[in-house]
This record gives structure tokens, sequence and C-alpha cells, in this order.
């Protein structure tokens, strides 16, 4: 299982993660989520969030 | 073989406690940046029990409620993190499959009725401590697993507080998770017999 193969994930934009609650001033795009297709949450999963930081 | 329920109760007082099972409790894996952009890797756990010390908990939120009031005093007791260790589903691990998805493979115990599953279930397997709740606590039978302690950060586990406490565990039962993980802490590992 390779949850980083974008043939087995699905891209979700603007989901609300925690984790960017705060500051997101810092960043020009949406943040992309990476996470398996079918997760059984009663079983620990990953999650993976991606995101592009401003240039400059 | 009758198993032990354990006795919980629900805090009212959003302290975090020794013992205290949190749901969807997330571990950060890591956080890189490369080609302008910042990546971040999560395990969320469905379920997580606290390890850290009673009394380092009530110090840390005492500190934090006096630094509220006062600049004078110091932060000489706050925590920086919290030991947790994750609660499987006791079905899950006994297939050795509680891990699959994030790319674990995990060994099976078997069947309930061998000597594997019955230590554990008597807690005599020192990495494990079997847990069962009573009916009205949402915690299907489980296992703490030791070995895959981790912590996180105290002031996420305060903003989650509200939302993913479940319950708390009472004082007899929550001694001897803590002395078994204290125990499983300082075993010593001896060389594996030269073959």
């Amino acid at each position: 299982m390779n949850v980083k193969d974008e043939n087995t994930t699905r891209d979700i934009e603007n989901k609300d993660i925690s984790l960017m609650d705060e500051k997101t001033d810092n960043f020009d795009e949406p943040i992309i989520v990476h996470e398996e297709e079918n997760i059984n949450r009663n079983k620990p999963w990953r999650l993976i969030i991606r995101r592009k930081i401003a240039n400059g | 073989m009758a198993e032990v329920i354990t006795k919980t109760y629900q805090e009212s007082s959003l302290v975090v406690n020794q013992c205290d099972i949190f749901k969807n409790v997330e571990f950060v894996e890591y956080v890189k940046e490369a080609d302008s952009t910042i990546e971040i890797s999560k395990i969320i756990f469905p379920y997580a029990i606290v390890l850290t010390q009673a009394c380092d908990l009530m110090q840390d939120f005492m500190a934090r409620e006096k630094n509220k009031v006062s600049e004078k005093v110091n932060q000489d007791k706050f925590l920086i993190s919290v030991i947790i260790a994750p609660v499987y589903n006791f079905e899950d691990f006994r297939l050795g499959e509680h891990l699959q998805q994030i790319g674990l493979k995990m060994q099976p115990i078997g069947s309930r009725n061998k000597t594997p599953c019955k230590n554990i279930i008597q807690n005599e397997n020192k990495r494990y401590h079997y847990l069962k709740f009573d009916d009205s606590i949402p915690v299907p039978e489980s296992v703490i697993d030791f070995k895959h302690y981790f912590t996180v950060n105290i002031n996420y586990l305060n903003s989650i507080y509200k939302e993913h406490y479940i319950c708390s565990i009472d004082s007899l039962y929550r001694e001897l998770i803590s002395q078994r993980f204290s125990n499983f802490l300082s075993r010593i590992g001896l060389p594996d017999p030269i073959e």
C-alpha cells in the first residue's frame, strides 16, 4: 500500500484540516489532501496533506 | 475465561488525566518542504490512551492556570508533550490486521482459546494491556500496545478534549496500566543466545 501513489488516492480541495487552521495566509493555493479510498476509520489510517508555499 | 471489565468514569473538569481515552488522535509522522510544497503526513488513531503521569498533567494544568493571571510566575512545570499509546481493536489485533491501512502487517495472535491470546487477555504479556469496557463505553474490546507509544503536543490534546474525549479509567485500573507501562519501558533486554 502506497498512500503517495496518485492512482490510489483522491484529492480533496479546501478540506478543513485542523493543522492548517492557523496562518493560512502563508499559503497561496488550496490544501491538497491525499488519503486512501474506502478508508475504514475504525483502524489507524494515514492522511497526507500537501500545499504549495507562496513564492518569495 | 472471564475478562476483567475495566471501570471508567466521565470527567467533567476538561483537565487531561493519565489513562484518559480519546478518539481520533493524530500523530504527525513527518513534515517536509520541497519544491515550494509543504507535505505533512499524519496517522490518525481511532482510539488512544494518555500515559503521562497524572501528577505531571495536573502540575501542567495548574501552572498554565497561574500563567493566565500572573506574569511573575515561570513555566517550569509546563509539559511540552504527552505520552500516548494506541488502543487497537482486539479482533483486528488478534488477526494481525490492525495496521494494514498504514502498510504494516503484524503478527497474528491466533485463536482465543490458544495460549498466546489467553496470555494477552490475562495481561501476562508485558507488551500489551487488554481492555474491555461495559456497554456504556463506545470503545470495543481493545488492547494497548506499549511498544507503539508516541507523544503529542499538550496544547493539541487540550484543543481536542471537548470533542475527542471518551472516558477516564478508574484509579486501580489506571495504576495497573501505569505500572505495566513503566515495567515495559524499564525491562532489561539481553542479547539473543548464539545459535
